[in-house]
């Protein structure tokens, strides 16, 4: 491989992209775009907001007695509201006729032996017969308990873990205490690097095929393989391309980071802990990951007649790359159960989870492990490199009738 | 000479299609070598082998006298036949790009493709994107930017295709440039006029299979009835060895040789008869008649 070469394609792709009136709309609108969709989103989430800061007042026909309220006295439960009623007829006035509440609970006579409630709802119930539940469940709580249990008892009884204090002990035994929410803070990496992988892929993916797509349609593909090798051209493309895609989600998350947006408050105030080992592996796994899913998408994706059969082609793989997200909450429960050992072997995943494990747990990885995945990954990425500027080749300079598979193998086997 | 390509008995087939079968040629150095045929007559493949775009299932191919390798890239430049620029790209771009492909550094390249321009008259657009340049001008500028290298070897298949009679002189100038260079073009086109105007030699490829190959004046007279051009003053005598007379125009006539009749004798007895000759010449047989009885109806010369 000649690098100058590389150097050549990998330049004009990047300069030639990141100056395209569409990269760049796409590049600096994307934030005030996604500003004004949080805009949006905001206005109803703060409208609901409001509604519950004002109690939301439900009716209770306590034919138990357990309650200990006079009728039309109201008691408020956090958020919610119980007034009493006497009996049911006027409980039902005021959900129908009145409209005061917004539904009512009949807590039955048999209440102690059966634990019967039952809910009513009217024309304005808001979310179902059961709102208010879990707050009718404390008030009765309260009640049952009374003067039954001391109010030390009883105060656990209702809140079992009032005071929480957390605390970690490391590989050497040594306990250091921690913020209650340092987990989320581990996660902080690995989730920024899935977001900033899988972003880089999608966007560059999309780029690459693009271009693979134009230079079919623009006919200069003859041109340029007879100045440089298919592994010359693939490699400058995923360079170039690779660069404009990852220097487009740099400068979203440098303006997400600078308005404090978002995912950057989520994650200042926390007490973010990332372990030295994911943080020294995280660049290795991100460049490989991307040449190894690149160049499978620009292989398969030169097979296109035009750039929408080529993005159809390419992005099987995207969609591939995206399958270890559905296992983040098997990772997050058992990091070095059976799936996440088997996914740390899988080319596709190794990236996510090895990050992902040495993020939650570091010490419960062996090295041989982690070498082993990693070097999987690496022989998948030089294989994948391998196969897919072979593919490259025969699909550049395919045109007319896709060929049969048996065919494009020949092909590519006798492609210099 | 020293052959600057060889071929050896190449072969290649595209699944069950043969595209190539035991082509043998050599292309000169300094020499404009034609390489023809009819469509899928295995022209391409040929090229796409030599610019190592495909492979040779069989036979052996020697450039600059070693076998193909990368490194022969920067001394070999490609014009092919379907041919595109990037078209959102300014043209300028464009040029720097593919001679920095071909080694040259970007001032190098960049103040080479200034000077290109200027010479097929394309300053002015040399900022323009290249969607906005007329298929002509975006022609001459695919041929400016193959040749900004200075190739020692040059592929030009299908050159003129798309221009008008002015620029078809131009890029026909130009080439001839390249061979008074010392430089060596490989030509392949299907404008006959164009192929005994430039090319030395030729190799004529039907079916994969190569069917006329040499020099082309040596091609033309192979394939040439016994004929002449006389053009004299006054009237044509009675000629011995003559089969039939043809008057084109008023003194000039087509003479019909018998078959063992010697031109040198027919010559000798209109200077000795006192008929001031004006003009006295072999017909040959036009490269298009060649090409047709050829690969139509499979004449073989040899």
């Amino acid at each position: 491989m000649r690098w100058r070469t590389v150097r050549t394609v990998t330049w004009f792709e990047l300069t030639s992209t990141v100056r395209r009136l569409g990269y760049l709309i796409v590049t600096l609108g994307m934030p005030v775009f996604a500003l004004l969709y949080a805009g949006l989103a905001l206005i109803p989430a703060k409208l609901a907001k409001e509604q519950e800061s004002a109690p939301r007042i439900y009716g209770v026909v306590d034919q138990a007695a357990l309650l200990g309220l006079g009728d039309g006295e109201v008691i408020v439960v956090r958020s919610a509201g119980f007034r009493c009623f006497g009996d049911e007829a006027r409980a039902r006035r005021a959900l129908t006729d009145e409209r005061a509440i917004r539904s009512y609970f009949v807590v039955t006579p048999d209440y102690l032996a059966s634990g019967r409630v039952l809910a009513h709802t009217g024309p304005a119930s808001g979310l179902g017969p059961w709102e208010g539940r879990a707050e009718l469940s404390e008030l009765l709580r309260t009640r049952l308990l009374g003067t039954r249990v001391e109010p030390k008892v009883a105060a656990r009884l209702l809140e079992p873990i009032a005071g929480r204090e957390t605390f970690r002990v490391g590989g050497d035994g040594q306990v250091e205490a921690e913020g209650s929410d340092a987990f989320i803070g581990r996660l902080v990496l690995p989730i920024g690097f899935v977001f900033l992988l899988f972003t880089s892929i999608l966007m560059s993916g999309s780029y690459l095929i693009q271009a693979t797509a134009t230079e079919k349609e623009n006919k200069v593909v003859e041109v340029l393989l007879s100045s440089a090798t298919a592994d010359e051209i693939m490699t400058g493309k995923l360079l170039g391309l690779g660069g404009a895609g990852l220097l487009q989600v740099l400068i979203w998350l440098t303006m997400t980071l600078g308005v404090r947006f978002g995912f950057a408050q989520l994650v200042l105030p926390l007490d973010v802990q990332i372990a030295w080992q994911a943080v020294a592996i995280a660049p290795v796994l991100f460049i490989t990951a991307y040449a190894f899913l690149g160049s499978l998408m620009l292989g398969t994706g030169s097979f296109g007649g035009n750039v929408r059969e080529s993005q159809q082609l390419g992005m099987f793989w995207a969609f591939l790359a995206t399958l270890p997200l559905m296992f983040v909450p098997l990772l997050l429960t058992d990091p070095h159960g059976v799936v996440a050992h088997v996914l740390t072997w899988i080319p596709f995943s190794a990236p996510a989870t090895l990050v992902l494990r040495l993020s939650l747990d570091p010490d419960g990885m062996s090295v041989w492990e982690v070498a082993g995945s990693l070097a999987v990954l690496v022989l998948s990425t030089w294989a994948a490199v391998r196969l897919a500027s072979r593919l490259f080749r025969v699909g550049l300079l395919l045109t007319g009738a896709r060929p049969s598979l048996r065919e494009i193998w020949r092909q590519a086997k006798g492609a210099p | 000479m020293t052959p600057i390509l060889v071929f050896e008995g190449v072969g290649k087939r595209y699944g069950d299609k043969t595209a190539l079968s035991g082509v043998s040629f050599e292309v000169q150095a300094g020499e404009v070598f034609g390489l023809l045929g009819p469509n899928g007559a295995g022209k391409t493949t040929c090229i796409r082998i030599l610019m190592d775009i495909v492979r040779a299932d069989s036979g052996t191919m020697r450039v600059f006298g070693a076998p193909l390798g990368r490194d022969h890239d920067f001394r070999l430049a490609y014009l092919p036949e379907e041919r595109g620029l990037y078209t959102k790209q300014r043209v300028i771009d464009v040029m720097v790009y593919f001679g920095k492909l071909k080694g040259l550094s970007a001032a190098e390249a960049r103040a080479r493709a200034r000077t290109w321009l200027e010479r097929i008259g394309l300053s002015s657009v040399e900022n323009h994107q290249v969607e906005r340049l007329s298929k002509g001008m975006s022609q001459k500028v695919q041929i400016a930017a193959t040749l900004l290298s200075e190739p020692e070897l040059c592929v030009l298949d299908e050159p003129f295709s798309g221009l008008d009679p002015v620029n078809t002189a131009l890029v026909r100038d130009l080439i001839g440039e390249i061979r008074a260079s010392g430089r060596t073009t490989i030509l392949s086109t299907h404008q006959m006029s164009m192929v005994e105007t430039l090319c030395d030699r030729v190799a004529l490829l039907s079916e994969g299979r190569r069917v006329v190959y040499g020099p082309i004046d040596e091609v033309r007279r192979r394939y040439s009835a016994a004929e002449l051009r006389i053009t004299i003053e006054g009237e044509l005598p009675e000629l011995p060895g003559v089969e039939s007379v043809t008057c084109e125009r008023p003194g000039t006539h087509r003479v019909v040789l018998a078959a063992d009749t010697d031109p040198q004798r027919v010559l000798a007895s209109l200077i000795d008869a006192g008929v001031p000759v004006l003009r006295y010449e072999r017909v040959l047989a036009p490269m298009e008649d060649i090409f047709i009885r050829v690969v139509q109806h499979g004449e073989d010369r040899g």
